[in-house]
């Protein structure tokens, strides 16, 4: 039972980030293959916050997100004038380079150990501690993020962000402020991969630089893919989806050495199986 | 000479080895993206694929060097255009966004290096024969292995170059590189040139990945830093710009080995990167050039 | 002219390298008026363009809209001030519906902010609503009311045109600018083309065009300016500018 309710929780803290990844890759056309550093920045700061200077739940989860979302602004200006491949280029650097200080800024990050430790949320001083309860905090969580994503991409500035994915000159010929909606986008973006990463560090207690290496973005990404681009609820079931399967080999006995490089083989192939049979992934509407 | 002046010299000597290998490596990416203006994120494995292959040949099969190293590059290579037919000429026969193909490429990367991982183990492997003797050369130290390298850089480059300059296919590449539209309407097969520049890029890569193998003990992870300063390398020099590429490489082995000089060695991979983004983000392109439109 | 011209420039210079695409043109565009830029190819009319909508920055002199100084504006702004402008090659959105691609050139929306798309106050729905209700319009203006869900890349050539008419008039301009609003059309939807650019005029809306078919040119326009290598070389009515030696000899002549 205990398992169950670990693979709803990390398939809810992916939810969050496939959705964000979503709103920058799928319907901004944003080419961000770095987004692990964004999920990274929330959790240690989230780490740092609780462990390191007692601040508590919910003022964290708010740090987490608001900070990310800083670093979102400030990756979002260079990307302005990046186009597609370049864009991925400049993300891809951020995110090793991100990865490479949460491992050897040792001072701050402690390194490759990563900093032990991080309690549960407390709501009400009742810590919580039991997996359901956290359960239902990530559902809560969840909920909100798609609630507020959700009514981004259908408003009129989420058909702006649609524009710039089909052709920023029309974009800007139509008088949207598009480098302002891109920061904007990237923020946000940030902001919830910044909240994911704060839920997952109080879930497993521990801010280890090796869950945010580029892997770990490679694996979002290709959630986002399998779910549908520009598809919220595709996402969602994608996240579901690809968080369950792989957590099923452990039951068919592997030992556990060759079945972490067989998932990430699954995933490499499953990767490039969407892209060349079913772009469109699950619920996604556009073939390319 | 005083101890101060040694050391800067070992470090020159140092960064120009270093360095020829990354021109080496960010000459087969760039030709790979000039030609096909394709950013393929599976070179880094395809470079540690090598280095492994020829642990295979030279460790495990004791074949002579010269050997193996013609052994690898020719397996690579005939896997690498067997990749691209399946799955990447799919995709730009879909006129694929690059967004794909590039995400395409990044699967390929994972799987391959999962699937090496899987074979040898995460732990090292060595295809080094251990220390040797150096000789002094200017006050620096070299070893024959870095001899060796050096030499099999130059070598392989100028072979590359005069291949590019002077036969039939190196000049349908140079077009293609120019302009793809306008080299299918002169009446070259552009398809038959990628595969001739994946050739080209898979041996440069396999060649570079063989050269660190002499000096540096190989893990599967090896592809990753070896991706990242092939990209850097690229950018420096501009991408898609051949000598670019080379002056690229070379600057990278200065700036790695002089910063760390002063810096502890796990920034090392920070540190090609933050170059990185410096070069995307101020895009001056020092070698002047091919501007991507 | 004795009016305040409703876009003007002076002096307007655009270098490429050594050469200039535009060279010290100055003209005056009269509000209410079809106005249609002429001149063989590469004579700077798209160029021209280019700069007055902020696409290009200028190397030299000054541009004016409704007397303002819109000098060096980025696209976006010189939009919402009520020049809008097509595209010589298409600019569509494609995987947007029909509908979706005119409502973008709804201007002034609430909920183009992020918060209150967020909040989805009643203010943000309505003004939606509103804005939805002018592409419908629109929409029946250009004749593409039936496509409105229909996805921008399944129409036609001639269609997208229109469509991306449709985002221009969404935002209401009093200055349109059109790019060779005729090239590849049929003579049918050219005809419509037309009806469109009169009905504008009857809106009392400044229509100004860069074309080479010279039977519409002459048709249409109240008044013609004539680019060669950068520079006006007459400015007039169809009727002066048809025996004008200059022009004649710009199009025939080398």
């Amino acid at each position: 039972m205990n398992f169950v309710y670990h693979v709803l929780i990390m398939s809810g803290i992916y939810m969050i980030l496939c959705l964000s990844l979503n709103v920058m890759v799928g319907y901004g056309g944003l080419f961000n293959i770095g987004h692990a550093a964004f999920y990274g920045i929330g959790a240690y700061v989230a780490a740092i916050l609780t462990v390191k200077m007692s601040v508590s739940f919910p003022l964290d989860l708010l740090l987490s997100g608001v900070i990310t979302g800083v670093f979102g602004v400030i990756v979002g200006f260079p990307a302005l004038r990046l186009k597609g491949d370049y864009l991925a280029l400049c993300t891809f650097g951020f995110g090793v380079v991100m990865h490479t200080i949460f491992n050897n800024w040792v001072a701050v990050t402690h390194g490759p150990q990563g900093i032990v430790g991080v309690p549960r949320p407390s709501i009400f001083s009742l810590p919580l501690n039991s997996l359901p309860s956290y359960l239902l905090l990530v559902a809560i969580v969840v909920s909100i993020c798609f609630f507020i994503l959700a009514r981004v991409v259908d408003s009129p500035f989420g058909k702006s962000l649609m524009a710039i994915r089909e052709d920023q000159m029309a974009a800007v010929a139509a008088g949207k402020n598009i480098a302002q909606i891109k920061i904007i986008v990237f923020c946000v973006g940030a902001f919830f991969a910044g909240i994911a990463g704060n839920l997952y560090v109080h879930y497993i207690s521990i801010a280890d630089p090796s869950a945010f290496a580029t892997d770990e973005s490679f694996l979002v990404f290709t959630m986002v893919v399998f779910g549908g681009m520009a598809s919220m609820r595709g996402s969602v079931l994608g996240a579901f989806v690809l968080v369950i399967f792989p957590e099923l080999l452990r039951f068919i006995g592997i030992p556990s050495f060759y079945a972490a490089q067989i998932r990430r083989m699954l995933f490499g192939f499953l990767l490039v199986l969407v892209i060349l049979k079913r772009p469109q992934g699950l619920l996604g509407k556009y073939r390319f | 000479m005083r101890v101060k002046t040694m050391m800067f010299i070992q470090l020159i000597a140092n960064s120009l080895i270093a360095g020829s290998i990354y021109s080496l490596s960010a000459l087969g990416f760039t030709l790979i993206y000039g030609t096909m203006r394709f950013f393929n994120m599976s070179y880094g494995v395809t470079f540690m694929a090598g280095a492994y292959l020829f642990y295979i040949f030279k460790n495990l099969l004791n074949f002579p060097f010269p050997l193996a190293l013609g052994l690898s590059m020719a397996t690579l290579s005939f896997l690498m255009v067997l990749l691209d037919h399946f799955s990447f000429r799919r995709l730009r026969r879909l006129h694929a966004p690059s967004w794909a193909i590039v995400m395409a490429s990044i699967g390929v990367a994972v799987i391959i290096e999962a699937f090496i991982t899987t074979l040898f183990g995460s732990d090292v492997r060595m295809v080094r024969t251990g220390i040797q003797q150096g000789y002094k050369i200017a006050g620096a130290t070299i070893t024959p292995t870095q001899l060796i390298i050096l030499c099999v850089s130059i070598v392989f480059v100028w072979g590359i170059w005069l291949f590019l300059k002077m036969t039939r296919m190196g000049k349908a590449i140079r077009a293609t590189a120019n302009d793809p539209h306008m080299a299918t309407v002169i009446g070259i097969d552009t398809e038959e040139v990628f595969k001739f520049v994946i050739i080209l890029g898979s041996c440069l890569a396999c060649v570079s990945g063989v050269l660190v193998s002499l000096e540096t003990d190989i893990e599967p992870s090896l592809g990753q830093p070896a991706l990242l300063k092939a990209i850097v390398a690229s950018i420096i020099g501009g991408i898609g710009n051949i000598r670019g590429a080379l002056w690229g490489g070379i600057l990278l082995g200065f700036v790695e080995n002089f910063g760390i000089w002063k810096i502890s060695a796990g920034w090392k991979d920070g540190i090609a990167l933050a170059l990185l983004l410096l070069f995307i983000l101020m895009k001056p392109s020092l070698f002047g050039i091919e501007e991507e439109t | 002219m004795d009016e305040q011209p409703i876009l003007e420039t002076r002096q307007l210079t655009k270098r490429f390298g050594g050469l200039a695409a535009i060279n010290n043109v100055s003209v005056r565009i009269r509000e209410g008026f079809i106005t249609s830029i002429i001149g063989p190819n590469g004579a700077g009319k798209t160029t021209l363009f280019n700069v007055l909508t902020g696409f290009l920055r200028s190397d030299g002199g000054d541009y004016y809209l409704k007397g303002k100084r819109i000098t060096g504006l980025p696209p976006y702004r010189i939009t919402r001030m009520g020049m809008a402008r097509t595209f010589q090659l298409i600019r569509v959105f494609p995987k947007l519906s029909v509908l979706d691609n005119v409502m973008l050139g709804c201007l002034g929306l609430k909920g183009d902010n992020i918060l209150y798309a967020i909040l989805k106050t009643q203010g943000a729905v309505n003004q939606f609503y509103q804005a939805e209700a002018t592409a419908m319009k629109v929409l029946e203006l250009i004749g593409l009311p039936e496509f409105a869900n229909e996805y921008a890349f399944a129409l036609s050539y001639g269609q997208q045109k229109l469509v991306e008419i449709g985002r221009v008039l969404a935002s209401d301009p009093q200055v349109i600018l059109l790019d060779e609003p005729m090239a590849g059309l049929s003579v049918t939807m050219i005809d419509r083309m037309v009806e469109l650019i009169f009905q504008l005029k009857k809106e009392n809306r400044t229509v100004i065009l860069v074309e080479h078919n010279m039977n519409v040119v002459m048709d249409i326009s109240d008044q013609i300016v004539v680019l060669n290598f950068g520079e006006e070389i007459a400015a007039g009515s169809p009727a002066e500018i048809m025996n004008k030696a200059e022009v004649l000899d710009a199009y025939l002549g080398v």
